[in-house]
């Protein structure tokens, strides 16, 4: 398996805020992988990077290619789409078509064309004119008719309507999405896109704190709902987050063999959602 | 479709102003020749003892004279065109990459595998060659049309001769403009690229960014040098191509008025492509310097919009 995306000890500092330090990942290719983290984390910041946005200390690799040189050659196979409305406003949709086409040597505009048109956005509106809804999905469109390795998404369904945001990863799933693709996306709405994720790396004030795939989850990570009785037997086999729900405690493990914690209650998966509270707060703690 | 032909047309797509402008001043030349032509409005040349009409002094005049009056006529409708040409350049030039950064579209256009040399490059050739051309193609309709309701208001008053002078006046001052606009546009390139870095740079107030810095180099070497070599500078580049680029005063037509109300004498040039001489401009350092600082100024443009993050 080849890896698309090759980070060493990337860095970047904001006057006094270190937004990136020393952050190491791989990103293989065929996987969907969640950049999870609180605000201010450097989600953006690594993306930023990724794409040659953003100047940065630290080796990093994009399709063999260094982003802060050759960006307009790793566009050629990276697609993204910020976290705000970036198509320009003067634009028109049949423009924003037209444009794709010459600038982009991988995009297919009938691809796009069909995307469109189960759309309720029309081909001849000015860009400024549509709603934040449609102006996402002709984003949406325009990236997935384009034949790209790598897609990032920033925050892509940041103020959409629930039926909006339901849709965007529904249609990426379905249509978008195969082995030969691979997706890296960020969002505040965890839940949103934990069911679609193979891989989540969590970032914490400007470090990588987690770097799994989804069944490596389910294979390190146990959390039990447990007694009040048992709760300091609980403890005493160092949880890495506790929270009381319905009378009950909750545990979060971290590495404890299954037989171990069998005895204490009930064991589950966590959700990303308690996992990165656990691994976020617990190391506050 | 090539790369820098779809972002030659992407600046005509978001920069309407750049074809609009022209042709609403188009429009009013054509306007002003109807009214002339309808008998609304009277052009009238008056001067001390000289009161004389328009027609009248066509009607003294043969072949070689009219065509001469109409260059002469079409070179200054051509020299207002050219000042708001040149003001919705400097306009253009100043929101060409500052548009970008202020809506945040500059993701957007930074997604696509176009390299920022490309893209800076389409904006100084959108100023340097696309806006001159559609200019020239505006003002050759204008005068086209601007002929036609001439020569038809003269033959109705009994004269072919406007019919028979008029595209050879023309075509003479086309090939003209077309090398007015080339040599403007070599010599304005330092200054077009100033402003496309200004434009790459300011966070915001464009225009007096664009100004104050240069403003200010003049008035602190005349404070601490008391000399004025900066602002000479700037002012021959504003004003000092067309006397490089033209001679002055070579196969003059001479006209002679004499009536009741006037008298009156013009000399004027049989055909002002005879004026273009590009002698003087070719071998003078102020071009090639011009083009010298013209680069060094787009390779910070490019620079500044590939390395800077402010999104």
């Amino acid at each position: 398996m080849t890896n698309l995306v090759k980070a060493r000890n990337l860095s970047k500092r904001f006057g006094k805020v270190q937004a990136l330090d020393g952050v190491d990942l791989e990103i293989p290719e065929g996987r969907i992988v969640g950049l999870i983290g609180p605000n201010g984390a450097g989600k953006t910041t690594a993306l930023k990077a990724l794409l040659g946005l953003t100047p940065f200390t630290g080796e990093l690799e994009v399709m063999g290619l260094d982003p802060r040189r050759e960006r307009h050659r790793v566009m050629q196979d990276v697609c993204f789409i910020a976290d705000v409305a970036v198509l320009p406003r003067w634009l028109k949709v049949g423009q924003a078509l037209q444009l794709t086409e010459s600038l982009h040597p991988r995009f297919n505009r009938d691809r796009a064309e069909q995307l469109l048109a189960a759309s309720s956005v029309r081909p001849d509106s000015r860009i400024g004119q549509l709603s934040k809804g449609m102006v996402t999905q002709l984003h949406l469109a325009l990236v997935m008719a384009i034949d790209a390795k790598l897609l990032v998404l920033d925050e892509p369904t940041i103020g959409l309507d629930i039926i909006y945001r339901k849709d965007f990863y529904t249609t990426l799933l379905n249509d978008y999405f195969d082995e030969g693709r691979t997706i890296l996306v960020t969002t505040h709405q965890v839940e949103e896109i934990e069911h679609i994720l193979t891989d989540v790396l969590f970032i914490n004030k400007g470090r990588i704190v987690l770097d799994e795939s989804m069944e490596r989850i389910g294979e390190r990570f146990a959390q039990v709902s447990v007694g009040p009785e048992k709760a300091a037997a609980a403890r005493a086999l160092q949880p890495l987050y506790e929270q009381e729900m319905f009378g009950r405690k909750v545990f979060l493990y971290q590495d404890r063999a299954p037989e171990q914690l069998a005895g204490l209650g009930e064991t589950r998966v966590p959700g990303i959602a308690d996992l990165f509270v656990a691994k976020i707060k617990g190391a506050v703690a | 479709m090539s790369t820098m032909t779809t972002l030659l047309r992407r600046e005509t797509w978001e920069h309407r102003s750049i074809y609009i402008a022209p042709a609403i001043f188009a429009g009013l030349f054509v306007l002003l020749a109807l009214l002339a032509a309808a008998g609304a409005i009277q052009i009238q040349v008056s001067e001390p003892g000289v009161d004389l009409d328009l027609r009248s002094m066509i009607g003294s005049m043969d072949a070689r004279q009219l065509g001469a009056l109409i260059q002469t006529g079409l070179a200054s409708m051509a020299v207002f065109f050219n000042v708001v040409v040149l003001l919705v350049t400097v306009f253009y030039l100043l929101d060409s990459l500052y548009a970008e950064r202020k809506d945040r579209s500059i993701l957007f256009w930074k997604s696509l595998p176009v390299s920022d040399l490309a893209v800076v490059s389409s904006k100084l050739l959108t100023a340097a060659v696309l806006i001159p051309l559609i200019s020239a193609a505006l003002f050759l309709a204008t005068a086209v049309v601007v002929f036609l309701i001439a020569g038809t208001f003269a033959l109705f008053s009994g004269s072919g001769i406007v019919f028979a002078v008029g595209p050879g006046a023309i075509a003479d001052t086309m090939i003209t403009l077309i090398y007015a606009l080339l040599v403007q546009s070599l010599w304005y390139l330092p200054l077009f690229a100033w402003l496309l870095l200004v434009s790459a740079w300011s966070r915001r107030t464009v225009l007096l960014w664009a100004i104050l810095p240069l403003w200010a180099v003049a008035v602190l070497e005349q404070m601490f040098l008391s000399t004025h070599m900066f602002a000479e500078l700037l002012r021959e580049r504003l004003v000092g191509v067309f006397p490089l680029a033209f001679n002055t005063k070579v196969d003059e037509v001479e006209w002679a008025y004499s009536g009741e109300n006037a008298d009156m004498h013009l000399s004027l040039t049989e055909s002002l492509r005879h004026l273009i001489d590009p002698g003087a401009l070719l071998f003078s350092p102020g071009l090639w310097g011009g083009l010298v600082a013209a680069a060094v100024l787009t390779a910070a443009a490019i620079w500044i919009r590939r390395y800077r993050d402010e999104t």
